[in-house]
C-alpha cells in the first residue's frame, strides 16, 4: 500500500518539523550560553564557559537560586501534606458537604495565578504584613495544594477504604494506619504530586514577583536580568535551570514510575 | 453507606479535610473575596475610599485602551488556541498511530522537553531566536531571501509564537491521551464497512477526539488570557493585553481597586469561555 | 451472499516470533466455523488476517476462489463483529447500522430502510433512535451484528462476540446467532476460547494452539475422536493412562498397570505407532460395577470426592496401587456415590482412544 507509506513519510516529516519548532528556542538558548562574545546571537564564537563562571560568581543570582529551592521544597511539602490528608478524608467517608469541600479545595486551580497573587498582595497590604519569601511560599502552597489533592485523590478509591478498614480491623491505631497503610499505598501519587509542585513553584513568576520584595526567587531575578537586554549570562542560568529540571524528571521517571509500571 | 450519622470514622475524616480547607479559606477564598470587595471601592489620591460603587467597572468601559486590551487578549488567545490545536493534532495522531508502542512515551517526553525550561527563560529564548540579529533573520539573510532583517521580535507575531510553542505541547498531551483511549477497533470497524482514510477520520476519529481538543483548547485559551510574561517580554509595548494593563495599575499608580476590577473582568471572560465549552461538550454527549 | 473461505499456508511473525505457522484450512460456503483455542493460540491474529487488518507474513487467503491477500478491509467481502463491538458512540443505532451503506453512497432513505430491516432481523426494531450507551450489552452485540451484516458480506467474522455477556444471555445469543446464520446463509467465522460455545453453534470447529491448527471437524468428531492429546484435553474433561503397545500381526495388545487389553485399530489415532502410548477416555464413559469380558477393569477405586453438578454427578477416583492417578468420572444424577466408598469401575473398549 503505497499511499499509506507516503502518509507515513509525510507524518514523519511533519512530526520532525514540529519537533524542530519545539526545540529551536531551547537549542538556541543552550548553544549561546557558551558564546564567547557579549551578545548571544550569530555568529557563534565559543565555546566558552565564562558566562557560567559569571553566574556562579553572581551572589544575587546564587541567593535567588537558594531562595527558589527553599521556597519550592517547603511550600510543596505543605501543599503535599494538606492535599494528602484532604484526599484521604474525602476518599474515606461520605461526609455531609463533601462535594462543596472538594470544590473549595480545587477552586484555586481555576483562577489565574495573576489573580491569586493580586488577592494575596491586597490582603497582605491591608493587614499590614510585608511581602517576603514567606508570603511567596504561602502563595505557592495555595496554588499547589489543589494540584496535590487532585493527583492523590484520583488514586484513592474503594480499595483505599478497604485497606484502611482491614488495618483497623487488625488492631492498628489511626496514626499507624496512616503511616503503615495509607501513605505507602499512595506513595507514587504523593511523590509525583510533590515533584510536580516543586517544578511549578520553582518556575512560578507572577506570584513570586508580586509577593516578594528584597529577597527574591530565581525567576524574579532572571526577570531583572532581562532588563539588561540580550545577555549570554541569562542563557547560562536558563540552561542550568533547564538541565536540572530535565534531570529531576528523568530521575523521577526512573525511580518512581519504572518500578511500579506505568501509573 | 447510609445516612448522616456522625460516626467516629466520619469525624476523623473531617479532621483530615479541615487543614486543607482552612488553608484554602484563609489564603485563597478570603483574599479573593477581599479583591472582589476592593473592586467595588475606589482610590482617591493615595487613599482607599470604601464606598460601594461600580465606578471601576464603568471606568473600564469608558477607557478605550482598556477595552482594547481585553479585545487584544481575546484575539491573541483565540489565534493561539486555534494554531496550537491545529499544529498539535497531527503530531499527537502521528505519535499515537504511527510511532511503535515502546517509543511513544519517549516521543511524548521529547515533545514536552521545553516545558522544563523556566517560563521566563522560554520567552527570553524566543527573543534570541526572533531578534534582528537572531538565528531566524540570520538564516533568511544568508539564504538570500531578505536583505534587511525582519522586525520579528516585539510584535504580536512574537507573542503568538511564544504562546503557541508552549500550548502545542499541552494540546499534544491532551489529544494524545484522548487518541490512546480510543479502541483501535473504531477505525477498523469504519474501514471494514468501506470508509476511506479521510472518511474514517472525519466521521469517526475526529468526533471521538473532540473532548481532547476541547480540553487542550480551553486550557490554552484560559492560560493565554491570564498570562503576563509572554506578551510583556515578546510583544514589546506596541499593543497591551489585559494582564499588562492590570500590572500597570499596580506598578505606576498603585490603583488596587482598578486592578481588582480588571482582574475580575478577566476572570469572567475565562468563565464564559468555560461555560461555552462545558455546554458544548454536554450537548455533544447527549 | 456467501462464499467459501480458504486459507493456504498462512503464517505471521511478530518481532521475529511466529504467532501463526502454516495454517491451511477450508471453510465451506454457508457454514458456521468456530476458531477455538486458549488465549495466545493465534486465533484472533488469524481473524485479523481474514478481515484484512493485518497482513500475513506468508501464505494466501482466498474468498470464493479470489485471492484477497493484501486487499484493504474496505474492499474485501468480509465484515467483522468486534469483541468490544466498536459501535460509534456519537451516532444513533440507525446511523451505526447504516454506516456501511452510507460509505457505499446510498441515499438516506434507502439506507434507513435497509438498516431497519437488519435491526428487525436481530430483534431490535424500535431502538433505532437510541445511542449505543443506552443499550444493554446483549443489545449492543445485536447492533454490531446488524451493522456488519447490513453490507451483505460473503463472510462474517466474529471476534469473541459473546465474551462480555453473562452465561444465560450467552446461551440465548448462541441460539440466535446460529438461527440468523441459517436464515441468511452467510459464512460465519467465530472466534472463542469456550469449547461449549463452540460445540453449541459450530458446523465445524477448528482447534488451534501455539499458532497451528491442532484439529478440525464437526463438533462430535472433535469431541469424541480428537486428533491429539491437546484437543482431547481442551474439548472437555479427559482421563489419560500410560500404556505399552505390543503388536502381533493384526492384533494390537496394550499393557497397562491394570492388565492388558486388545484394542481395535480405530482406537489408534495418528499414523506412527510407538511403544509407549497414552490411553484416553472421557469421564462419562466410566461405568460402575464388575467389568464384562474384554473391557478394561480399573479394579476397586476409592471415591475421593463426589459432587452433584445438576446435570450429572462428578466423582474423583483414586486407583488402587497408584499414588498419583486420579480418574474423573461422571454418572447419572441418581447414582449414589459418596466419598470414602471403594467401588469397582471399568471402561468399554470402544470408548478408549490411543495416542
Amino acid at each position: 500500500m503505497t499511499s499509506r507509506r507516503l502518509g507515513n513519510w509525510l507524518g514523519l516529516a511533519y512530526a520532525l518539523t514540529v519537533f524542530a519548532f519545539i526545540f529551536l528556542p531551547v537549542a538556541v538558548l543552550v548553544l549561546y550560553s557558551f558564546q564567547g562574545g557579549r551578545l548571544p546571537v550569530p555568529p557563534f564564537d565559543g565555546p566558552s564557559l565564562k558566562w557560567y563562571g559569571q553566574i556562579f560568581a553572581d551572589r544575587k543570582l546564587m541567593s535567588a537560586l537558594a531562595n527558589s529551592l527553599g521556597v519550592a521544597a517547603i511550600s510543596s511539602a505543605v501543599a503535599c501534606v494538606l492535599g494528602f490528608l484532604a484526599a484521604l478524608g474525602l476518599a474515606r467517608q461520605r461526609i455531609p458537604g463533601a462535594a462543596l469541600m472538594r470544590s473549595v479545595i480545587i477552586a484555586p486551580l481555576t483562577v489565574s495565578y495573576l489573580i491569586i497573587g493580586l488577592g494575596l498582595l491586597a490582603s497582605l497590604n491591608a493587614s499590614g504584613f510585608r511581602p517576603s519569601l514567606l508570603s511567596v511560599g504561602i502563595g505557592h502552597a495555595v496554588i499547589n495544594t489543589p494540584l496535590c489533592f487532585a493527583i492523590i485523590y484520583s488514586q484513592t478509591g474503594a480499595h483505599q477504604i478497604n485497606f484502611e478498614r482491614a488495618a483497623r480491623d487488625l488492631g492498628a491505631t489511626e496514626l499507624r494506619v496512616l503511616w503503615h497503610v495509607s501513605a505507602p499505598v499512595l506513595a507514587p501519587a504523593i511523590l509525583a504530586s510533590y515533584f510536580l509542585s516543586v517544578t511549578f513553584s520553582w518556575d512560578e513568576f507572577i506570584i513570586a514577583f508580586l509577593l516578594s520584595r528584597f529577597e527574591v526567587t530565581l525567576p524574579v531575578e532572571i526577570w531583572s536580568l532581562l532588563r539588561s537586554g540580550l545577555n549570554p549570562k541569562t542563557n547560562a542560568i536558563g540552561s542550568i535551570v533547564f538541565l536540572s529540571s530535565v534531570l529531576l524528571v528523568f530521575a523521577l521517571e526512573l525511580l518512581v514510575f519504572r518500578k511500579r509500571g506505568n501509573p | 453507606m447510609s445516612g448522616g450519622a456522625w460516626t467516629r470514622e466520619r469525624i476523623l475524616a473531617l479532621g483530615f479535610v479541615l487543614p486543607a480547607l482552612a488553608w484554602t479559606l484563609v489564603f485563597f477564598v478570603a483574599p479573593f473575596g477581599f479583591m472582589v470587595a476592593m473592586s467595588l471601592w475606589r482610590r482617591a489620591g493615595a487613599e482607599l475610599v470604601r464606598d460601594w460603587s461600580l465606578v471601576n467597572y464603568l471606568g473600564f468601559l469608558a477607557r478605550p485602551h482598556f477595552v482594547e486590551g481585553l479585545l487584544n487578549s481575546i484575539e491573541i488567545a483565540a489565534i493561539v488556541t486555534a494554531a496550537s490545536v491545529a499544529l498539535a493534532y497531527p503530531l499527537a495522531w502521528f505519535i499515537a498511530a504511527r510511532v511503535p508502542a515502546g517509543w511513544q512515551r519517549i516521543a511524548l517526553a521529547l515533545a514536552i522537553v521545553p516545558f522544563w525550561t523556566s517560563y521566563v527563560v522560554r520567552s527570553y529564548a524566543w527573543t534570541l531566536v526572533l531578534s534582528n540579529k537572531g538565528v531566524v533573520n540570520e538564516w533568511l539573510t544568508s539564504a538570500g531571501l531578505i536583505s534587511e532583517p525582519l522586525q520579528l521580535s516585539s510584535t504580536r507575531f512574537a507573542t503568538v509564537t511564544g504562546f503557541v510553542h508552549f500550548f502545542v505541547m499541552l494540546s499534544t498531551l491532551t489529544i494524545f491521551a484522548n487518541l490512546k483511549q480510543l479502541s483501535p477497533n473504531y477505525a477498523r470497524a469504519a474501514a471494514d464497512l468501506g470508509a476511506g482514510g479521510f472518511q474514517t477520520f472525519r466521521l469517526v476519529v475526529l468526533p471521538l477526539t473532540l473532548p481532547g481538543i476541547m480540553v487542550g483548547g480551553f486550557l490554552s485559551f484560559a492560560l493565554c488570557l491570564g498570562d503576563y510574561i509572554t506578551p510583556q517580554i515578546l510583544g514589546g509595548n506596541n499593543e497591551l493585553v489585559l494582564p499588562q494593563i492590570i500590572m500597570l495599575q499596580l506598578g505606576r499608580r498603585a490603583d488596587f481597586p482598578m486592578a481588582s476590577a480588571l482582574s475580575i473582568i478577566l476572570m469572567l471572560t475565562v468563565t464564559l469561555a468555560y461555560l461555552a465549552c462545558a455546554r458544548w461538550l454536554k450537548l455533544e454527549r447527549a | 451472499m456467501t462464499a467459501e473461505l480458504s486459507i493456504v499456508d498462512v503464517g505471521r511473525d511478530f518481532g521475529g516470533q511466529a504467532v501463526l505457522r502454516d495454517v491451511t484450512l477450508k471453510v465451506a460456503a454457508g457454514s458456521y466455523a468456530v476458531l477455538l483455542g486458549p488465549s495466545g493460540c493465534g486465533k484472533t491474529t488469524l481473524l485479523l488476517i481474514l478481515g484484512g487488518f493485518l497482513d500475513p507474513t506468508r501464505g494466501r487467503v482466498l474468498i470464493g476462489g479470489r485471492d484477497v491477500t493484501g486487499m484493504a478491509p474496505a474492499r474485501r467481502p468480509t465484515t467483522t463483529v468486534f469483541q468490544d463491538y466498536a459501535l460509534f458512540p456519537h451516532m444513533s443505532i440507525l446511523e451505526n447500522v447504516g454506516f456501511g451503506q452510507r460509505m457505499r453512497g446510498l441515499s438516506r432513505r434507502e439506507r434507513d430502510a435497509k438498516s431497519l430491516e437488519f435491526l428487525d432481523l436481530v430483534g431490535l426494531a424500535g431502538s433505532e433512535r437510541k445511542k449505543p450507551h443506552e443499550l444493554s450489552g446483549g443489545q449492543r452485540q445485536r447492533v454490531a451484528l446488524a451493522r456488519a451484516l447490513a453490507v451483505n458480506p460473503d463472510v462474517l467474522l466474529l471476534d469473541e462476540p459473546l465474551g462480555a455477556l453473562d452465561l444465560n444471555l450467552r446461551r440465548l445469543m448462541q441460539d440466535e446467532l446460529k438461527s440468523i446464520q441459517r436464515r441468511i446463509g452467510t459464512t460465519f467465522v467465530h472466534v472463542t476460547h469456550d469449547q461449549e460455545e463452540a460445540m453449541a453453534i459450530a458446523d465445524e470447529i477448528i482447534v488451534m494452539d501455539k499458532g497451528t491448527v491442532m484439529d478440525s471437524g464437526h463438533p462430535d468428531k472433535v469431541y469424541l475422536r480428537p486428533r491429539n492429546q491437546f484437543t482431547a484435553a481442551f474439548m472437555g474433561e479427559a482421563n489419560f493412562l500410560n500404556g505399552r503397545m505390543t503388536e502381533t500381526g493384526s492384533r494390537v495388545q496394550v499393557e497397562t498397570e491394570f492388565g492388558s487389553l486388545e484394542l481395535p485399530s480405530e482406537a489408534f489415532i495418528g499414523g506412527d505407532r510407538e511403544a509407549e502410548v497414552q490411553l484416553f477416555f472421557r469421564p462419562e464413559s466410566i461405568r460402575l460395577g464388575m467389568a464384562p469380558a474384554g473391557a478394561l477393569a480399573l479394579g476397586d477405586a476409592i471415591v475421593e470426592d463426589s459432587a452433584f453438578l445438576g446435570t450429572h454427578r462428578r466423582c474423583l477416583f483414586r486407583l488402587n496401587d497408584s499414588e498419583s492417578t486420579l480418574i474423573k468420572a461422571w454418572f447419572r444424577q441418581g447414582e449414589s456415590v459418596s466419598a470414602g466408598q471403594s467401588l469397582p469401575i471399568w471402561i468399554g473398549i470402544d470408548s478408549i482412544l490411543c495416542y
